[in-house]
């Protein structure tokens, strides 16, 4: 069924929490209870057009975007307001909109400074987290991956603990360093897309205007694989030569963001020092921007240069894996401990999605959500033994397990699904991961030494979970503490739900992103000249721009794919004149 | 000898200097006849005569390029549409001024009057089209900017700016004059259009004679655009002027400076081997870039950082200029190098419309977000503490967030615009400039652009950094009150996000602008 | 012809000028000095003008120079202005004593 809201919902998707934010601003600030309040009503609300968004959401339908919605924006760049969900987006959507009220609640307390301001920023940054996950044109995803910047600083920077200054401006400066990069690569390819008139920084006009270079240039490569590129099209020997380094650009922007090592320095400074909101919304969604970017964009536009640094990518995340497994071994502090093992799960993610196989990929998608699930549940509950105790060390803590029971149920079900015990959510994407690892091109040792620290992982979670929850009671102070109130329950019950749900019945979620997978898989191999693979099935197709502003309802049904992508309409350019003569000839001596 | 016979058409586009001078004119006898104790009203008659000029000039703006007054000026729409952003920038720091100098006393019709001259001046000199002319009109805007730098003189330090300002800007107009000399003895002209058509026979004939003519007026037009190595009089000018003079000196004269040096080089290097102007603007920018975000790293005075970043600024729009004198054809085009050109699919693209839409839209969001962070800053110094050398420290803005929080958060917006992060008018700026940039091939300029842009953005954070997460101290003086600056700052901050985010009509307006006269 | 005295003598007088007075503006100390060093660069590029307009025997070039003395004065007019400012605030007119900012 189709309906009239189908091409609006998004737009309430991304900009209801802004609305929110636009209400909040006239709160007065020490009605600090309504500001709470009217928050957590729209992150509800925001979840519910998530929610929304997800019922018309078909996964079986051959249309890669959909709910589109596209509006002329900056016409000469051919630059439009593009948004669409395809799988992957559409579980990340669903990701932040879950996330968006536990927040709220987990800093219920927490946070009694400024709180006004506080708010304003977390809503800010859901509208900018869920536009760039949504985002179709690469320069809007690019806006608001530099717009989640600026809450999320401050949010480290002004609620954040005693180093949090630092901390703030190390997270910036990294992102900066690596998007920066990434904007000058992001405007080749543009220019390298399209012929002058035609550009646009649309994901279909990149992803298409490169895909048949792409493909000449891995068949040539493929006959000569030391070719220096004669005869070539101009745009495959673009790729040939400039390929590499606009990818490299790509990935460091991305890699830095994931974070992959050895670019992921600033992650356990910034952990450390954010409140729990801000932990759980950088590890939560922040992070995967990350590995999104990688799944849209880095290696579909550059697949073949993507092939040549898969080995040494694929390295860098076993070893991220493996490194980080060792550092949460040798921590002491806790907050610490879960960030180095967010290094660690996310190199899981990026092994999946650098197999190229359908298991890898699915199981890299599946372990992005499981991994917002399962560390943002580590983190809002640490906040919560935080709170009452305002000390990170292990060394602190002994025998919680008996003041705290609730508490301790909890946190060991998310340690669980953390260490992947099967049964939870943790447990099928990890197995896909290392499933796809072994059947894939990779060396073997890769996908040992990654299978390895799964009980590395195991160790060190359970390590810590038996020194902070077993044991004596060996501080005084810990045998007053409260167990878990109702609010922290209700924040945190979500989450033991969402990895038993996703544990014991991953298929529904599974479909969601089977397609997504499918075009990723398809799209790394056909320009990698791997197999046959059709054109249609890894040409982007997506509305075109409407003549007039206003959208028209989506179409539910792909239109017949066209034989050549459809241009977007030009925007007009400038008709250069011939300066007129002046008036007077020059003046003969 | 025949008599100019002058039509309608030539005085079109000298009109919005001409409405600026009367305005001056008006301001003046304002002061002679109507001098009350109550001044604001010339701020006023300064602001909607700046507003009016604009809209003429906005007018002129969709006029065909051409050449008036025998080709000593030119009516085009890059010099109408900078006269437009001039325009702009003088009516938002007359506003300014009016709260800046009520504070002080000083509140002076000549004041406005020197302004609207300037502005006056800096619009002449966008569309001169022949050297003489183009040195009066730098002289106009200069003597006027010499005395507005000086005119709180009673300061040690406006004087002291005052005459650096004067000894540099007079050695450079000198430079420039020495050089238009050298290339009317090799030309035989000194109009542009002329001296284009003679250059290439005389560089055969006198090589020596052109390239010391092309240096020198280089030279001359790098120290107005403060691009490193000719920046050294910028931080202590910058820090000594009066706040408002300040901002409008480092949008509108840098606006009318790189536009003039546009238009003068567009013909001057007609007969010049391609590779020596480009090399020479590739490296203008690549130190200005560099030098002035690095330069901008230690200093605490907040006044004095934003000067190294104007210097910063003049470098990306000379990465763009760079980016306009591309050489056509690319030598060992594999080879990305800082002073290399390669475009991506080996020929060379037109690039010009997308450098002048660019050059257009960088300084109209440098105009709205200088006068605005300027404006901040002026709205937050004490009479008292002229004296004082931590007067303009990061202290300042600590805790300004929960003092004013309407004030912090539109310096965090002019921050982040200078840094150009998105959704500010300073990312799309940017975008244009480093697309035109990467369109024409100078990919290495562009990652040492935006790499250097980086260690700006940390300089700019600071400032973030004091005014949100630092607690003000307790003599934290709160920003004086007077409703021109707070019309002033909330226009600027509007304009710096609205633009970024929604654009709108002036993209396709600046797309005209490709229709330069002369390229 | 033969008895006038040849232009590449002008341009060499110039230029000799020109230079003097840009060593003098980047290495003299007193604020007049460094004044009348400016008015010798404009003076050498109004003799360069008159020379080659009287090579070239058109009036661009005496043109050029009526308007640069013009301007020139102006310029002095704002610029002694400037410096008389500086000295009742300072009490001197050596350079090296008027460094108040910080660099």
């Amino acid at each position: 069924m189709n309906s009239i809201y189908d091409s609006r919902i998004l737009n309430l998707v991304i900009f209801s929490p802004l609305l929110v934010a636009g209400l909040l601003a006239f709160l007065p600030r020490n009605e600090k209870g309504q500001i709470r309040a009217l928050t957590l009503g729209g992150m509800v609300l925001n979840l519910l057009t998530c929610l929304w968004a997800y019922s018309r959401f078909s996964p079986t339908s051959p249309v890669e975007f959909q709910l589109e919605y596209r509006l002329a924006w900056v016409d000469d760049l051919g630059l439009s307001y593009h948004v669409g969900v395809d799988g992957i987006s559409m579980g990340l959507v669903l990701l932040t909109g879950v996330l968006g009220p536990l927040v709220v609640l987990s800093s219920w307390t927490f946070v009694d400074e400024r709180v006004k301001e506080f708010h304003l920023a977390l809503l800010v940054l859901q509208t900018a987290m869920l536009g760039a996950v949504c985002a179709v044109d690469t320069l809007l995803f690019f806006v608001f991956f530099e717009a989640m910047l600026v809450p999320m600083y401050l949010l480290i920077g002004v609620w954040g603990s005693e180093e949090r200054q630092m901390a703030a401006m190390k997270f910036f400066l990294y992102t900066m360093v690596g998007s920066v990069l990434m904007l000058v690569a992001l405007l080749a390819v543009y220019f390298l897309a399209a012929p002058a008139g035609m550009r646009s920084f649309d994901y279909s006009t990149l992803y298409n205007g490169l895909m048949s270079a792409n493909r000449e240039l891995a068949q040539y490569l493929k006959a000569n694989p030391a070719g220096d590129g004669a005869g070539l099209s101009a745009a495959a020997l673009a790729l040939l030569r400039y390929g590499p380094y606009l990818f490299l650009a790509f990935a460091l922007a991305f890699a830095i963001k994931v974070p992959m090592f050895p670019v992921h320095t600033w992650l356990p400074d910034a952990h450390v020092q954010a409140p729990v909101a801000g932990s759980i919304v950088l590890a939560g969604v922040m992070l995967k921007m990350g590995t999104y970017g990688f799944w849209r964009f880095a290696i579909p536009l550059f697949p073949v240069a993507s092939r040549q640094f898969q080995l040494l990518l694929a390295a860098l995340a076993v070893v991220g894996i493996v490194y980080g497994a060792f550092m949460c071994l040798a921590q002491r502090d806790i907050k610490k401990l879960i960030a180095y093992s967010s290094v660690s799960h996310l190199g899981y993610c990026m092994l999946g999605m650098l197999a190229f196989t359908a298991e890898g990929a699915t199981g890299s998608a599946y372990q992005m959500l499981n991994h917002g699930v399962s560390t943002s549940a580590l983190f809002l509950l640490f906040g919560f033994l935080y709170e009452r105790r305002h000390a990170r060390l292990m060394s602190d803590y002994g025998g919680i397990a008996k003041v705290m029971p609730v508490f301790s149920a909890f946190f060991l079900i998310v340690t669980f699904s953390s260490v992947a015990v099967p049964g939870t959510n943790g447990f099928v994407g990890e197995f896909l991961v290392l499933l796809g690892s072994y059947k894939s091109n990779l060396p073997l040792w890769l996908s040992v030494a990654a299978t390895t620290a799964v009980v590395l992982g195991a160790a060190y979670m359970l390590w810590m979970v038996q020194k902070v929850f077993f044991g004596q009671v060996t501080h005084q102070e810990n045998l007053g503490l409260k167990d878990l109130g109702p609010r922290e329950v209700v924040a945190a019950l979500p989450f033991v739900l969402l990895i038993a749900v996703m544990g014991l019945k991953p298929q529904p979620l599974l479909d969601v992103i089977d397609h997504s997978t499918q075009r990723f898989v398809a799209r790394a191999k056909y320009a990698a000249g791997e197999g046959p693979v059709d054109d249609s099935k890894v040409r982007v197709v997506v509305r075109p721009l409407p003549k007039d502003a206003v959208a028209q309802v989506a179409p539910t049904l792909p239109p017949a794919v066209p034989a050549h992508p459809t241009p977007i309409p030009l925007p007009m350019r400038p008709v250069r004149l011939q300066p007129a003569q002046p008036q007077l000839q020059p003046a003969t001596p | 000898m025949n008599i100019p016979h002058l039509t309608f058409q030539d005085l079109l586009p000298v009109a919005p200097a001409g409405v600026l001078v009367v305005g001056a004119i008006v301001l003046l006898l304002s002061e002679v006849f109507l001098s009350t104790a109550q001044r604001t009203y010339q701020a006023v008659i300064g602001t909607l005569t700046a507003l009016l000029a604009g809209a003429v000039a906005m007018n002129n703006a969709f006029e065909p390029a051409r050449a008036a007054l025998q080709g000593y000026v030119v009516l085009d729409p890059f010099s109408q549409w900078m006269t437009v952003l001039v325009c702009l920038g003088t009516a938002l720091a007359s506003l300014l001024s009016a709260g800046f100098l009520n504070h002080r006393n000083a509140e002076r019709g000549e004041f406005y009057a020197l302004i609207l001259f300037s502005a006056a001046g800096m619009s002449l000199l966008a569309m001169s089209a022949e050297f003489i002319t183009l040195f009066i009109n730098l002289e106009v805007l200069s003597i006027s900017t010499y005395a507005l730098t000086a005119f709180l003189r009673r300061g040690p330090r406006p004087a002291e700016a005052g005459f650096k300002y004067f000894i540099l800007g007079a050695f450079s107009a000198s430079l420039l004059l020495y050089g238009a000399a050298l290339l009317y003895g090799a030309t035989g002209s000194t109009r542009f259009l002329d001296v284009g058509l003679a250059l290439p026979q005389a560089f055969a004939q006198q090589p020596g004679l052109v390239y010391a003519g092309f240096g020198l007026v280089l030279a001359g037009f790098a120290f107005k655009v403060a691009a490193v190595p000719f920046h050294m009089w910028t931080p202590d000018v910058y820090e000594g002027a009066p706040t408002p003079v300040t901002a409008l000196m480092s949008a509108g004269v840098k606006a009318a400076a790189v536009v003039a040096l546009v238009r003068t080089f567009l013909f001057l290097v007609k007969g010049l081997s391609p590779e020596v102007p480009f090399i020479a603007f590739s490296a203008l920018a690549l130190l200005s870039m560099v030098g002035g975000n690095l330069l901008a790293l230690p200093q605490r005075n907040v006044k004095r950082m934003l000067a190294y970043s104007s210097i910063a600024h003049a470098g990306y729009l000379l990465l763009g200029v760079a980016a306009l004198f591309a050489p056509a054809t690319a030598k060992g085009s594999d080879a990305v190098g800082l002073f290399t050109a390669t475009p991506l699919l080996g020929s060379m693209p037109n690039v010009a419309a997308s450098v002048y839409k660019g050059l257009l839209f960088y300084l109209l969001g440098y105009t709205v977000t200088a006068l605005g962070a300027f404006g901040t800053i002026a709205a937050l110094e004490r009479r008292e503490d002229e004296t004082r050398s931590n007067t303009w420290d990061l202290e300042r803005f600590a805790g300004l967030a929960q003092r004013k929080p309407g004030w912090a958060a539109a310096m965090a917006a002019f921050m982040l615009s200078l840094g150009g992060v998105p959704p500010t008018v300073g990312f799309l700026g940017k975008l244009y400039l480093f697309g035109a940039a990467v369109d024409a091939g100078l990919l290495g300029l562009a990652v040492a652009g935006v790499l250097a842009s980086v260690a700006g953005v940390y300089v700019y954070l600071r400032v973030v950094v004091y005014m949100y997460m630092r607690p003000a101290p307790a003599d934290a003086p709160a920003p004086f009150r007077h409703w021109t600056t707070e019309v002033a700052l909330i226009a600027s901050a509007v304009a710096v996000v609205a633009l970024g985010v929604l654009p709108g009509p002036v993209t396709e307006w600046f797309s005209r602008a490709g229709m330069v006269f002369g390229s | 012809m033969s008895h006038t005295v040849p232009t590449a003598n002008y341009l060499i007088l110039a230029a000799v000028l020109f230079c003097m007075g840009m060593l003098g503006v980047l290495l003299r100390r007193n604020a007049l000095v460094v004044f009348m060093c400016i008015e010798l660069m404009l003076n050498a590029a109004n003799l360069t003008f008159l020379a080659f307009a009287r090579e070239r025997g058109d009036s661009i070039g005496h043109l050029s120079a009526f308007f640069i003395i013009a301007v020139a004065a102006a310029e002095a007019a704002v610029g002694l202005a400037i410096v008389i400012a500086v000295f009742r605030s300072r009490g001197t007119v050596n350079i090296e004593e008027i460094q108040s900012m910080k660099h």
